[in-house]
C-alpha cells in the first residue's frame, strides 16, 4: 500500500525543464507532467518559478530529502546525479500547503485569461 | 415512535428510492455523458490504472488521492474469460495467443479452488507473453486476477501487464520480489483510439528458462463509460470529508487555524472557555454561536476544559451534525458528512478519453460543488481543452473570473455564449447547472440554474451546430490553466433534451449527496 505525504515543490524557471525530465525519469508516468503551473512575484507572466503541489509517495519524498540517496538512485537509473542534486538544492520543497509556501516566498500563481 | 417519526420513517425511503432510480435511468437510452459521485468509494482509485482502491478518508491516513474516478452510468461488461478460475478447464482469454509460453491446467498451486493456469516458458531469449485480448478501439478494459511466482522462477523478473501494440503501458503486477505468494492485480486502461493488444508476461529479453508462473481467477471485462483519470501523482485531487477545521476536538488545546472572511459557527462543550484573537475576538463558554472572521489566522486560546469543539463556515452544509470529532488531520468522523473531491486550485485535475457528443445539440451538466476562492477563474468541468474557441463545447466555471460568480460557457458552430450568475462570494456551495441547446432561439440557447432554480439565460447566439468529440477536463482548463479551488461532490452530464422536471430531480439528487440547500 502506498503511503502518501503532502509536498509543495517550487522550482526556479531556469531549471524547470530538467526538473520535469528528472521527475519523469525517476517516477515514471506518475512523475510526468509536473511543474505546469507558472508563478511570479506579481502574478504576471513570464514565470519566475513553477509549482507542483499534492501527494507524493513517502519513498519519493525521502529521496528528495536525501541528496546521497537521490544520487545513488539517479546513478542506478542511468542519470547523471550532479544536475539532479543541483535541481533539488535549488528547489523549495516543504510539507506546507501551497498557499502557505507561496506567501512565504512572495510568489503568486500567474494570471490566466479566460478568453483565450 | 411518535407521529413525526412515523411520517419521517415512512416517507423517506419512498422518496429516495425513486429519485436514485430516476437518476440511474437518465442514460438508459444510450445518452452520452457522465456520472461521478464522491460518495461512492467503490468508484475511486488512488492511481490512474485503478490498481489501488481509495481508502475511507479520516481513517488515520492522509486523505487519499483520486487518480481514477469511474463514471457509474453504465454497468461493468460481462466476463470475457472462460474458466478464469480454472476449476472446469484451463482459462481461455478472448485472444489467447501465447508467445514463447505454454499453458496448462495444474493442481500445483491454486489461489482458490484446486487448479490454476501454469505458464511455462520455452528456453531461449526474448519476450514471454500471454496475449489476453485485442482490445477494440475506444473500449476501456479492466483486467484482474492473481499471480504466483515460485522462488527462482521467471528469471527473477517482474511480471507485467503490457500493451504490446506500442509498449507504452507497462504495469508491474507482480514484482520480482513477490515470490512464493499469490499477488492480486487489477489494471484499468482508458480507451485508446486504436485497437491494442493486452498481454501479461515478461517483456524483458532475459531467459525465463523452463520455470513456471501461475495465474488464477483471471477476469477481463469491458468497463464502459467516460472515466476520469490523472496520471501525474501531484495533480490528483484528494478525497475528504473534513468540515471541522479544529483538531484534538474532544479536549481542545490552544491552536491557530487559517480562516477566510465569512461567518463561522463555533460550537463547544465543557466547563472551560475559548478566547478568540486574530481574525475574530471574543470569549465564549459552552454553546453554539456565529463568529464573523476576517481573512487570516484565528487563534483559539483555551482556558479550562473545552470539549466537542467545532469550527466551520456557517454556510458549509445544511443539516450536518453540529459536531465532527477530529483527532488529527488524518483521523476524524465521517458518518453523515458528505465526502468530496478537493481540488487545490494549483494543479489538480482529471480528464477522460474523448467523449462523442457529435450526435446531439442539447445537453445539461450539473455539479454539486463548493468554491473556496474568488481570486481567479476556475474550471469545474469543460468539454474540450478550451470551450471559448473549440466549436461544440461547453464549460462550467466557479468562479468565472476574479469575483463572486459562476459561469456556463457554451460554444456552438461559430460563437461563445455565456451565462454568469453572480452574488455568491466564496466560500459558497451550490448545485450549479448549465442547460444547453444550440438549436434553440437566440436568447434561449444556454442557461444557468442554481440550487434547483432557474437563474438566467445567455443572450448571445452560438451559431448552432452539434457538440463535438472532446475529452472532459475536470478541475483545470486543458490540464494547464484556470485551476478550480474547491470541492466537487458530484457531477452529472447528459446529452439530449431533458425536461426541466427531470433536471430538477437531478439537482435534488445531487443535493441529497452534498447537503447544500
Amino acid at each position: 500500500m502506498a503511503t502518501w505525504v503532502n509536498r509543495t515543490i517550487i522550482v526556479p524557471d531556469a531549471v524547470v525543464i530538467p526538473a520535469r525530465m528528472a521527475c519523469e525519469a525517476l517516477a515514471g508516468a506518475g512523475g510526468s507532467g509536473m511543474y505546469s503551473t507558472p508563478l511570479s512575484p506579481t502574478g504576471e507572466l513570464p514565470a519566475a518559478h513553477w509549482i507542483s503541489s499534492g501527494l507524493i509517495e513517502q519513498d519519493f519524498a525521502d529521496l528528495l530529502a536525501n541528496p546521497d540517496a537521490l544520487a545513488a538512485v539517479a546513478t542506478q537509473a542511468g542519470l547523471d546525479p550532479a544536475p539532479l542534486v543541483a535541481i533539488v538544492a535549488a528547489a523549495d520543497i516543504t510539507d506546507e500547503p501551497a498557499d502557505v509556501a507561496l506567501a512565504r516566498l512572495g510568489l503568486q500563481l500567474c494570471h490566466q485569461e479566460v478568453a483565450e | 415512535m411518535g407521529a413525526i417519526d412515523r411520517v419521517f420513517r415512512s416517507r423517506r425511503p419512498s422518496q429516495e428510492r425513486p429519485l436514485a432510480a430516476i437518476i440511474a435511468g437518465l442514460w438508459r437510452n444510450g445518452e452520452q455523458g457522465a456520472r461521478y459521485e464522491a460518495g461512492d468509494l467503490a468508484t475511486m482509485f488512488q492511481d490512474a490504472a485503478g490498481t489501488l482502491p481509495v481508502y475511507a478518508p479520516g481513517s488515520g491516513q492522509v486523505d487519499p488521492p483520486v487518480g481514477l474516478w469511474l463514471d457509474k452510468r453504465l454497468p461493468i461488461g460481462s466476463e470475457l474469460v472462460l474458466n478464469g478460475d480454472n476449476e472446469s478447464s484451463v482459462a481461455v482469454a478472448p485472444e489467447d495467443v501465447l508467445i514463447r509460453l505454454s499453458k496448462t491446467r495444474t493442481a500445483d498451486f491454486a489461489q482458490s479452488g484446486a487448479f490454476s493456469t501454469k505458464l511455462t516458458s520455452t528456453a531461449g531469449s526474448g519476450a514471454h507473453y500471454w496475449q489476453l485480448w485485442k482490445v477494440p478501439a475506444n473500449k476501456s478494459v479492466l483486467v484482474t486476477g492473481f499471480i504466483y511466482i515460485p522462488a527462482g522462477a521467471a528469471a527473477g523478473q517482474p511480471i507485467r501487464i503490457v500493451d504490446q501494440s506500442d509498449g507504452s503501458v507497462i504495469v508491474d503486477v507482480a514484482p520480482a520480489a513477490s515470490t512464493d505468494r499469490w499477488v492480486s492485480f487489477r489494471y484499468y486502461r482508458a480507451p485508446k483510439g486504436t485497437q491494442w493488444v493486452l498481454s501479461i508476461g515478461n517483456n524483458i529479453s532475459a531467459d525465463w528458462g523452463t520455470t513456471s508462473i501461475y495465474v488464477d481467477n483471471l477476469s477481463i471485462r469491458e468497463l464502459p463509460g467516460n472515466h476520469a483519470y490523472q496520471t501525474t501523482t501531484t495533480s490528483r485531487p484528494t478525497l475528504s470529508a473534513r468540515y471541522n477545521q479544529l483538531t484534538g476536538t474532544e479536549s481542545l488545546a490552544t491552536q491557530s487555524v487559517p480562516v477566510v472572511t465569512t461567518a463561522y459557527t463555533l460550537t463547544t462543550a465543557g466547563p472551560g472557555s475559548v478566547t478568540l484573537s486574530g481574525a475574530a475576538s471574543g470569549t465564549y463558554t459552552a454553546g453554539s454561536r456565529m463568529v464573523t472572521c476576517t481573512a487570516g489566522a484565528l487563534t483559539l486560546t483555551v482556558l479550562g476544559s473545552v470539549t466537542q469543539a467545532d469550527l466551520r463556515p456557517a454556510n458549509d452544509g445544511v443539516g450536518l451534525p453540529p459536531y465532527q470529532r477530529v483527532v488529527d488531520p488524518n483521523t476524524y468522523d465521517t458518518v453523515f458528512f458528505p465526502p468530496y473531491l478537493r481540488f487545490d486550485g494549483v494543479d489538480d485535475w482529471l480528464q477522460t478519453a474523448p467523449v462523442d457528443f457529435s450526435g446531439t445539440d442539447k445537453l445539461f451538466a450539473t455539479a454539486a460543488l463548493r468554491k473556496l476562492s474568488d481570486s481567479a477563474a476556475g474550471v469545474v468541468v469543460e468539454l474540450s481543452s478550451v470551450s471559448n474557441t473549440n466549436n461544440g463545447s461547453f464549460a462550467l466555471l466557479a468562479p468565472a473570473g476574479p469575483g463572486d460568480t459562476f459561469a456556463v460557457y457554451m460554444r456552438g458552430a461559430t460563437a461563445l455564449t455565456t451565462s454568469i450568475p453572480s452574488g455568491a462570494p466564496s466560500p459558497a456551495s451550490r448545485v450549479f447547472t448549465g442547460v444547453m441547446d444550440t438549436s434553440a432561439a437566440v436568447g434561449g440557447q444556454s442557461r444557468s440554474r442554481l440550487n434547483g432554480a432557474h437563474f438566467a439565460y445567455a443572450s448571445q447566439d452560438s451559431g448552432g451546430g452539434n457538440f463535438g468529440v472532446y475529452p472532459f477536463y475536470i478541475g483545470r482548463r486543458g490540464g494547464t490553466g484556470l485551476p478550480f479551488n474547491g470541492r466537487l461532490y458530484a457531477l452529472l452530464i447528459r446529452s439530449g433534451a431533458t425536461p426541466d422536471s427531470l433536471i430538477l430531480k437531478a439537482e435534488r439528487y445531487l443535493n441529497q449527496k452534498a447537503r447544500i440547500y
